[in-house]
């Protein structure tokens, strides 16, 4: 085990969602929101707050959630004060980052338990006390969410998030593989598709109807009639806002140990065989298909693990724009160059498909909560590999896991776990 | 060490678009930093660009940036400079609707020319779509 970077051995997510209106996390500042998954990560590797010799807390948003310097402002809530404690951010890459950090750690034998926590707030800011919030302005969020992007040059040449992140890659991937814009659209319309499916069987999800459903409801038969219909204006051109993010708030969790400890903990550990990042400044891209900097992290992240695109049975790849489920399942080289939009509509990245994608609902269906978003997506990893996931398990459970993150602007993060 | 941001856009008010141009492997960095963007050295200075590109993809969306808003809709979109470097910015000479934006996707890439434009109240590059 001399090659395993460090275990998973406890995981815990809140509800995805906005703390003014959803009922499971409704009323809750970002102090009860974050606790909420440290907790239930502890109740899941069946520790107590003295058992964690460190924290590391990452959020990015400081403008919504009101607070920087979570690491004190939280450690007598975690019951960790005295101890270690971080704040850190590499934006929507954050917790994905901090499972590499927290594996630094216990591999070097300073921490023999880290807790990862994510939390950020999004949809509201704090007004006389933080669980008192008042809905936030949305050109106001995303010019501060734009704060991440290249202010000296880029934000000042009239910067457009989703045109730059979304439409623009889906063009190039459209014309390098000759489809036109009509069997692009029905593409997108498929991975939407199974994104909501993936979505309405998470319990935790932020939106929990299927695009059917949906339809049904405003009097469509036909689903993709729905898609192309007013209702689901484009965001930027062929992206409509159902292939988009939804801005959400929440928090996800978890603990890593060493390989050696693991198993004092859970039949089940869950190993980081490797992982890595790379940076690149925007524009992110020469050719918007091959992002090197992502391609960079993947090899090199496969190269540290061991293992072979073929070996991965499961894949995230950062969807705050769907594009990348076609862009980056071929850059992974979890599908053929070419090949992906063929998977996406024969549905084998359905979780029930053989190569199964991103089963939480990703980020339009389970939500965005930038910093916290890695961690929702590491704990849906593990449910997976533990076979835990419920009416969306993959089957046979995952034996390689592959999560990739986007944090602004740009940060590539791309972590290898194994079930043992 | 020279204020690099602000002498960039004073260059662009004078009509000047500048980038800086790698000593040891030649290649231009654009816009302006403190070291190549290709090989990485330090060793660069500043050089004139010609503004002439390529228009490769562009597209619009209903979430311009905070200091756009007065200019929304508009066309953004990707270029690569004739120097090699790829910036985004405003495009003009094209209307910011899908049907519009379908038909110069068939057509892509264009030839495109740079147009300084005082924008939000700053002196910046955009990119018009030559005839």
């Amino acid at each position: 085990m001399s090659d395993v970077k460090a275990s998973i051995i406890g995981v815990g997510c809140t509800p995805f969602g906005n703390v003014l209106e959803t009922p499971e996390i409704k009323g809750l500042s970002p102090y009860e929101l974050a606790v909420m998954a440290a907790f239930e990560a502890l109740d899941d590797a069946g520790l107590e707050p003295k058992d964690i010799d460190a924290y590391f807390i990452g959020s990015m948003l400081t403008h919504t959630s009101g607070l920087y310097s979570w690491y004190s402002q939280l450690c007598d809530w975690l019951g960790m004060e005295l101890k270690p404690g971080i704040h850190f951010e590499t934006a929507c890459s954050t917790t994905n980052t901090g499972l590499g950090l927290a594996a630094m750690a216990v591999k070097s034998g300073t921490f023999k338990k880290v807790l990862v926590l994510g939390c950020e707030v999004l949809n509201s800011v704090p007004q006389e006390h933080p669980g008192k919030r008042k809905p936030v302005d949305v050109m106001d969020l995303w010019f501060w969410t734009d704060f991440g992007v290249d202010q000296a040059y880029s934000y000042t040449h009239a910067y457009d998030i989703a045109t730059a992140y979304g439409a623009i890659p889906a063009l190039a991937y459209a014309k390098k593989h000759g489809l036109s814009i009509d069997k692009l659209e029905e593409v997108l319309f498929h991975i939407a598709s199974i994104v909501r499916k993936h979505a309405s069987m998470n319990p935790k999800a932020f939106v929990r109807k299927t695009l059917e459903e949906e339809a049904k409801e405003l009097g469509y038969k036909d689903a993709f009639e729905f898609w192309k219909s007013k209702h689901n204006p484009y965001l930027a051109w062929p992206i409509r806002v159902r292939n988009a993010l939804n801005v959400v708030d929440g928090a996800s969790a978890f603990i890593v140990t060493s390989p050696e400890e693991a198993k004092a903990y859970t039949d089940t550990p869950i190993d980081v065989l490797g992982f890595y990042w790379s940076v690149k400044n925007y524009p992110w891209y020469g050719d918007p298909t091959s992002w090197y900097s992502d391609k960079l992290a993947f090899e090199k992240a496969y190269q540290i693990a061991g293992i072979e695109p073929k070996d991965i049975d499961y894949l995230h790849v950062h969807d705050c724009m769907q594009t990348y489920w076609l862009t980056l399942s071929e850059l992974s080289g979890y599908l053929p160059k070419g090949e992906a939009w063929k998977a996406v509509i024969e549905g084998r990245v359905a979780y029930n498909g053989e190569k199964p994608m991103t089963t939480s609902g990703g980020r339009h269906g389970k939500g965005h909560a930038f910093g916290a978003s890695p961690g929702a997506e590491i704990y849906e990893a593990v449910k997976q590999m533990r076979g835990e996931a419920g009416r969306r398990q993959i089957i046979p459970e995952p034996e390689i896991a592959v999560i990739h993150n986007h944090g602004y602007g740009m940060h590539t993060a791309v972590t290898v776990l194994r079930r043992r | 060490m020279e204020p690099i941001i602000s002498k960039f856009y004073d260059y662009l008010s004078q009509g000047k678009i500048m980038g800086m141009k790698c000593k040891d492997c030649g290649a231009v960095t654009f816009p302006p930093k403190t070291a190549c963007t290709y090989c990485h050295s330090r060793n660069i200075e500043w050089a004139e660009l010609s503004g002439e590109g390529k228009l490769l993809y562009a597209s619009t969306s209903l979430l311009p940036a905070k200091r756009f808003v007065e200019y929304s809709p508009y066309v953004y979109g990707l270029v690569q400079l004739k120097e090699g470097p790829f910036f985004t910015t405003l495009i003009s000479g094209v209307e910011p609707k899908p049907e519009a934006l379908k038909a110069l996707f068939e057509k892509l890439p264009v030839d495109v020319v740079a147009e300084i434009k005082k924008m939000a109240g700053l002196d910046i590059i955009t990119f018009k779509i030559r005839e």
